[in-house]
């Protein structure tokens, strides 16, 4: 497997307080200041976080998050409820939910949604490919039935992307929902100039790139409507233009700061707030990839995980805010309670190199995106493991490129060593063990060289079995886990490892962990809700004090 | 060969368009090649991309996922407008400066003169841009800060996409004052550069010509030092001012992309930057060929008024 540590960063947001009193005309714009990265706003081929928030503001979808971002919350369905065995699902649509057009949202358009997100197989489509088909008793009741059983649908299905359009309005404009048809629709360029939802705001003006306006639909269904007559998102491509954004007053919001910039910021002109957020860095290592050369073995493997020292790791990459995070699922998702974060042990992986013939140095590639996300910056976090490894004789040549190029790379499983990003696409653990899992058919199971004789993922042989690399922090107890015995094979390691018994169903122990979280007993209805989740989840918790970070104030 | 540039960059654009959650899933990668035509052999895609282009249709932006040349009718304008601006500043500064240190060569103006260009050349524009905001936005507060026009002002109807002319054709006044106050700091960024460049030039040039034995002779005839270095010298030195302007005008039309970075300006040079990074092969070459169109009128231009102030340039 390849070794794979990861921790938890934390975004930034900072709001402007109070803005300069002189130029401030009417406040009723909120105005948020991002780089937009925006692909597509058609809900069923957009794919980028600034998508998120936007298709959380202008559409809705059967239920969502509460804001303890865990316990599903009722949006356009009102009740809903899972069959035993987690294959069908059903959704009690609200009586009351209209599309902005005024036309009642019913099951045909939860049905005419879900298949066109399949069928455009864009960027989100993996999200519906597990549903079967949508059945459709009565207009207000839809059925979802899955392919195969997966207890986490309630936290996919609140993922922006499954938002539910109206298909009438669609239709008409020559949009498809099934095969090449869907495929090759004109909905980019329709959704450019439109938006055909049931949420809280519609979309007034997009210029990509530049900013992207959404008005306040009067009077929607819900009844409160937000406190916002107008948002808008506009690009700003650097935190230091975002940082001048929010301290000349021409924003409100600035996300992606990173934490030095935030501590630029002129005191009492702006409040800063670090958020939680499931959002990580992760360092992974491909034994299999052809410039590893074999040198990468789980001893090797497990001596890199040992040698970081996490705290300064975080200090110098996030400026503290953000916490070292045991396996590749984000803490606080399920099955993550009580694991034990990484820790350096920079004697134990001396020791471990020398065992594996590397006492005199070790010389490795470390390849990867120059990005910045949400103020953590991979060079700087590649630079800093540079450094933590020269202790332990491990010398890294580190290159960074250019995103496109990097996919590129590390899909062919080429890159050795590589540090990465990852953001969740809605709540559930199902879909790192789908992206991280080291087991035939997952992404990184073929780039870490999976299937390549690189012995990973596969079921040892009788006998001694070779020693499994494992996630940091546990080597710290001096003793080799095996994979396949029973030792050192806890209950905690699952999560990130237990194959799953069919293709979208996950893991058993992890669908336990998710029905404990996920169980319809949440979701009763009739709790009052925010009208939107419009922040995404990640970006947003709560609202600054003195203006509004969240538009869709609670009723 | 824009075309066979832009794919010797041996990355599959199908990555950056599927994204790396689905670049691994092989119906979701052939879907996308197929809807962006990435599954024809190399020759057909140029026979497609030439014929279209031919037609003025310079394809769909992989990025964007709307026509290049709609995108570029947008942001053409803005970028116009702000290079227009800093090349009408930057000249102007440029040639008192420059006037005035040939001047007085060897003084203290001289080398505050030089000491202003050596910073306008040398310093890159995302520091000085930065520096202007901190100082003129945040500070003081007499200008506002990034951006095109405040979000809270509804933009003047689209006429011309230039801000300040479609603004007072609709008599806009409000949206034209913040439109203009916003073009300030960028244009000044920008200016400077052109500035720096002018200034040097011109004394350089200046200081030659008043070297020459023309001069001499006007000088002997009891011109004032003055006359002879606007009414004599400056004519004869203002041809290569006027070619180097005309030059940095082309390039920065699709080329100003730190300011327009920094400045959230939706110009062409941010548009080109996120076209790069996102391997966006139709708007990489659009933009390209808009550069190298930008440049041939920009010369032509630059030429006639060359022909305009330089008498010996003339043709015929």
């Amino acid at each position: 497997m390849a070794g794979i540590w990861t921790r938890g960063a934390a975004a930034l947001l900072a709001c402007a307080l109070a803005a300069p009193a002189a130029a401030q005309p009417a406040a009723d714009t909120l105005v948020v200041a991002r780089n937009m990265d925006v692909n597509s706003l058609d809900p069923h081929r957009a794919f980028c976080d600034t998508c998120q928030i936007y298709l959380s503001a202008a559409y809705e979808t059967l239920v969502t998050l509460a804001p303890d971002n865990r316990t599903v919350a009722p949006l356009l369905a009102a009740r809903w409820e899972a069959s035993p065995d987690f294959a069908r699902y059903t959704f009690h649509l609200d009586p009351r939910a209209r599309f902005a057009s005024g036309r009642a949202v019913e099951a045909r358009d939860v049905a005419w949604s879900f298949a066109r997100l399949a069928a455009t197989k864009g960027s989100g489509s993996f999200l519906a490919e597990e549903i079967e088909r949508v059945e459709a008793p009565d207009a207000r009741t839809a059925v979802v039935v899955l392919k195969a059983p997966n207890a986490e649908f309630f936290g996919a299905a609140t993922a922006p992307y499954m938002a539910v359009v109206d298909s009438e309005v669609a239709e008409a404009a020559g949009l498809r929902s099934v095969g090449e048809a869907a495929a090759n629709d004109p909905g980019d360029r329709w959704f450019a100039e439109r938006s055909a939802g049931s949420g809280p705001f519609a979309l007034a003006r997009y210029r990509p790139n530049d900013e992207l306006r959404l008005r306040r639909v009067e009077g929607h269904w819900r009844g409160a409507s937000p406190a916002s007559a107008e948002v808008v998102i506009r690009q700003a491509r650097d935190a230091a233009t975002q940082a001048q954004l929010l301290a000349s007053g021409g924003a409100d919001i600035a996300a992606q700061l990173d934490a030095e910039t935030a501590r630029a910021l002129p005191q009492g002109r702006a409040e800063v707030r670090v958020l939680p957020s499931p959002n990580f860095i992760y360092l992974a290592m491909a034994p299999g990839a052809p410039r590893a050369g074999g040198r990468l073995t789980p001893q090797v493997r497990e001596a890199v995980a040992l040698a970081i020292d996490y705290p300064g790791l975080i200090e110098l990459a996030l400026g503290g805010a953000g916490r070292p995070q045991a396996s590749p699922v984000p803490n606080g998702f399920p099955g993550t309670e009580g694991l034990a974060p990484p820790r350096q042990d920079a004697a134990r992986a001396s020791a471990l190199l020398a065992a594996a013939g590397h006492g005199g140095g070790l010389d490795l590639d470390l390849v990867f995106p120059a990005i910045n996300s949400y103020g953590a910056d991979l060079s700087v976090a590649a630079q800093k493991v540079q450094q933590d490894l020269a202790r332990v004789r491990v010398r890294l040549r580190l290159q960074p490129l250019a995103t496109a190029v990097w996919m590129e790379q590390v899909r062919a499983g080429q890159l050795p060593m590589t540090i990465g990003y990852y953001a969740p696409d809605y709540f559930g653990t199902a879909q790192y063990v789908q992206f991280f899992g080291m087991m035939e058919g997952t992404p990184w199971f073929r780039r870490a060289g999976g299937g390549r004789g690189a012995g990973l993922g596969q079921r040892p042989p009788a006998g001694p079995a070779p020693p499994r690399p494992r996630r940091p922090g546990r080597g710290a107890r001096g003793r080799v886990p095996r994979r396949g015995g029973g030792d050192g094979r806890g209950p905690r390691d699952r999560a990130a490892v237990q194959p799953r018994p069919r293709p979208g169903a996950p893991a058993r122990p992890v669908r336990r962990a998710v029905q404990r979280v996920l169980q319809p007993a949440a979701g009763g209805g009739g709790a009052a809700l925010r009208p939107a989740r419009p922040c995404s989840a990640s970006s947003c918790a709560g609202s600054c004090s003195s203006r509004r970070c969240c538009w869709a104030s609670p009723p | 060969m824009t075309f066979g540039l832009s794919r010797a960059t041996g990355a599959d654009p199908v990555v950056s368009i599927v994204g790396e959650r689905q670049m691994d899933n092989a119906a979701v990668v052939a879907a996308a090649r197929a809807r962006w035509g990435l599954d024809r052999p190399l020759p057909e895609q140029f026979a497609r991309y030439a014929a279209n282009a031919a037609r003025g249709d310079f394809g769909t932006s992989f990025r964007t996922r709307r026509p290049v040349g709609a995108d570029l009718a947008e942001r053409l304008p803005a970028s116009l407008e702000l290079v227009l601006a800093a090349t009408a500043l930057g000249t102007a500064a440029g040639l008192g400066l420059g006037a005035l240190a040939a001047r007085l060569p060897g003084g203290a103006v001289d080398a505050g003169v030089r000491a202003f260009a050596a910073m306008g050349v040398s310093l890159p524009v995302f520091l000085s841009g930065l520096l202007l905001l901190a100082l003129f936005a945040t500070a003081l507060g007499w200008l506002p800060g990034p951006g095109r026009l405040d979000p809270r002002l509804s933009p003047p109807p689209e006429a011309t996409g230039l801000l300040l002319v479609d603004a007072a054709l609709a008599g806009e006044w409000a949206a034209w004052r913040d439109a203009a106050r916003r073009l300030v700091l960028p244009a000044a960024a920008l200016g400077w550069t052109v500035a720096a460049v002018v200034a040097r030039l011109l004394r350089a040039s200046l200081l030659e010509q008043m070297g020459r034995q023309y001069v001499t002779a006007a000088r002997a005839r009891g011109l004032s030092p003055r006359r002879l270095l606007l009414g004599h010298a400056l004519p004869n030195a203002l041809g290569l001012v006027v070619a180097v302007v005309g030059l940095s005008f082309a390039t920065l039309v699709a080329g100003a992309v730190l300011t327009e970075t920094v400045f959230a300006w939706p110009g062409v040079g941010s548009y080109a930057l996120e076209a790069v990074r996102a391997l966006d092969h139709p708007a990489i070459m659009a933009v390209t060929m808009l550069g190298g169109a930008a440049l041939v009128l920009s010369a032509a231009a630059s030429d006639m008024v060359q022909a305009a102030v330089d008498p010996r340039v003339r043709l015929g």
